[in-house]
């Protein structure tokens, strides 16, 4: 049965699927589930030997097919609701637990004037934990004040059973919603009026959310530190596995920070994509390549981080062309070639420029 | 914006006929351009030229890497059910001071761009005016 949970990743070529690093929990409230991911993996489809697809998964996406199943065309590999996420009972197979609450996370409750039913939260500041008592043995897991428990205290819990639901709004994958956005995008700047977020530089797990720092631990296990506002309020919680470019806060993802921390050629894609859906679902038409051109003329400006042998002047903003140019200059020298990075640039920051240009 | 993109994009302009590069842009069918919006792989495709051979699952060559792609072709491409095509774009031209002909792909009225074509320009208009739509089609329910 494929009950719709929002997002789903289908495949387009069909073949046999191989699990890659999978991990699953159980799904006891539907047999049709493989199971839910616990952590970051992917699912491959394979014609023979050959990789088809790789379908990258995020922890809590229920996925479902099973390893060296045979997928026509079309078939839903996994799903996922980007808003919800998923508190899981873990214990061992065929186990069953007795669930207390320390204090229970929330409860529903009917308004008096409305008569309309309502959820109340928790005062408290701290995490809320559920006890599972399997004879002597307890397992402890703790929960988020925000989340809604599935389970009343003094039930019996099975493994993987989900004992609490946390909603929160999903990550905006695309941010251009308006001619605001769209503008923002081709002038490389936050639209107005909406909070800028701090991104993951890297894949990582969230270690500690500061009152104005988010550490991030690489898979090298180096720990960075990310920046975040002073009102700022975290998207993440400890533990959280993050991709690299992943907001940490409510906010826009700011075109470059999503540069350095995914490079050129990914960003341009994104952006690309992102404009081509706006456009698509708002039926507006306009060429492909007319965008490829918008984009192609904003990252084509070259920060110079070490001049080498080329002439070209420390820490300025140069255009791609000339210092192409100046690089092979420097090569035909037999000399050092710059160091550069590319920077992305809008189309005010490009017309005034080009505009004060004596050469034009 | 006109103003401000047509400052950015004017001076770029068709330098050359095919700059020949091989890299290109990946358009994958399963992207949330094709799937979210719905809008099919075949017209994303039409009017672009090839950057790499597109094979079906049996093996079978459907075009070849330089093909121009015509409606037709483009169907036939959606039919085989690969999963991305990779199509020549402007992002990936190698053409020196400016692009090439075969990168832009063909002109809404199926003309290739001629040598001195002013692309840019057309293509800051052509933005300009999407983005004016883009903000009239804004529905409002009430």
């Amino acid at each position: 049965m494929f009950v719709d949970l929002g997002s789903a990743v289908r495949t387009v070529s069909g073949g046999t699927a191989r699990y890659v690093g999978v991990s699953l929990w159980p799904c006891p409230e539907n047999p049709d589930y493989a199971g839910e991911c616990a952590s970051r993996c992917a699912i491959e489809v394979m014609w023979g030997d050959a990789v088809m697809e790789s379908h990258a998964l995020r922890a809590g996406a229920v996925v479902l097919v099973r390893d060296g199943d045979e997928l026509r065309p079309g078939t839903p590999i996994a799903q996922w609701s980007p808003g919800l996420r998923r508190y899981r009972a873990p214990l061992g197979d065929g186990v069953e637990a007795v669930a207390t609450w320390s204090e229970e996370p929330a409860r529903e409750e009917v308004d008096d004037i409305t008569g309309l039913a309502r959820w109340r939260f928790a005062e408290a500041g701290d995490d809320v934990t559920l006890s599972l008592a399997v004879g002597d043995t307890v397992t402890t897991i703790t929960v988020p004040r925000a989340a809604v428990p599935k389970v009343a205290s003094g039930s019996r819990v099975r493994n993987g059973e989900v004992i609490a639901e946390r909603y929160a709004p999903p990550f905006e994958r695309f941010g251009v919603n308006g001619m605001e956005g769209l503008r923002a995008l081709l002038d490389a700047r936050a639209p107005r009026g909406v909070p800028l977020a701090a991104v993951a530089p890297c894949d990582g797990v969230v270690t500690a959310i500061e009152p104005r720092w988010v550490r991030v631990r690489d898979e090298a296990g180096r720990e960075l530190r990310v920046h975040r506002g002073r009102w700022s309020e975290a998207s993440v919680e400890v533990g959280d596995e993050v991709s690299a470019g992943d907001a940490l806060e409510w906010g826009h993802r700011s075109h470059h920070r999503l540069l350095r921390a995914w490079g050129e050629a990914r960003l341009r894609d994104h952006m690309l994509e992102e404009i081509e859906y706006a456009t698509a679902m708002r039926g507006v038409e306009v060429r492909a390549s007319d965008w490829s051109l918008a984009l192609r003329a904003m990252f084509g400006w070259r920060r110079v981080l070490d001049a080498g042998d080329t002439g070209l002047p420390k820490g300025a903003v140069i255009e791609r062309a000339v210092v192409e140019r100046a690089q092979r200059e420097a090569r035909a020298r037999g000399g050092r070639e710059a160091t550069v990075v590319t920077v992305l640039r809008g189309a005010r920051w490009m017309a005034l420029r080009k505009r004060r240009s004596p050469a034009t | 914006m006109w103003r401000d993109l047509d400052a950015a994009l004017g001076d770029v302009t068709v330098v050359t006929r095919d700059c020949g590069t091989v890299r290109g842009r990946t358009i994958s069918a399963d992207d949330a351009v094709t799937t979210a919006a719905q809008l099919p792989l075949a017209d994303r495709l039409e009017g672009r030229v090839l950057a790499g051979d597109v094979t079906a699952r049996d093996g079978s060559v459907v075009a070849r890497a330089g093909a121009l792609v015509t409606l037709a072709l483009a169907r036939a491409i959606e039919d085989t059910a690969v999963p991305s095509v990779e199509v020549r774009d402007v992002l990936f031209c190698e053409a020196e001071g400016g692009v090439c002909a075969v990168c832009v792909g063909l002109d809404l009225d199926a003309t290739w761009p001629a040598k001195g074509d002013r692309v840019g320009a057309r293509a800051a208009w052509a933005v300009a005016v999407g983005s004016v739509s883009f903000d009239l089609r804004t529905f409002h329910v009430c």
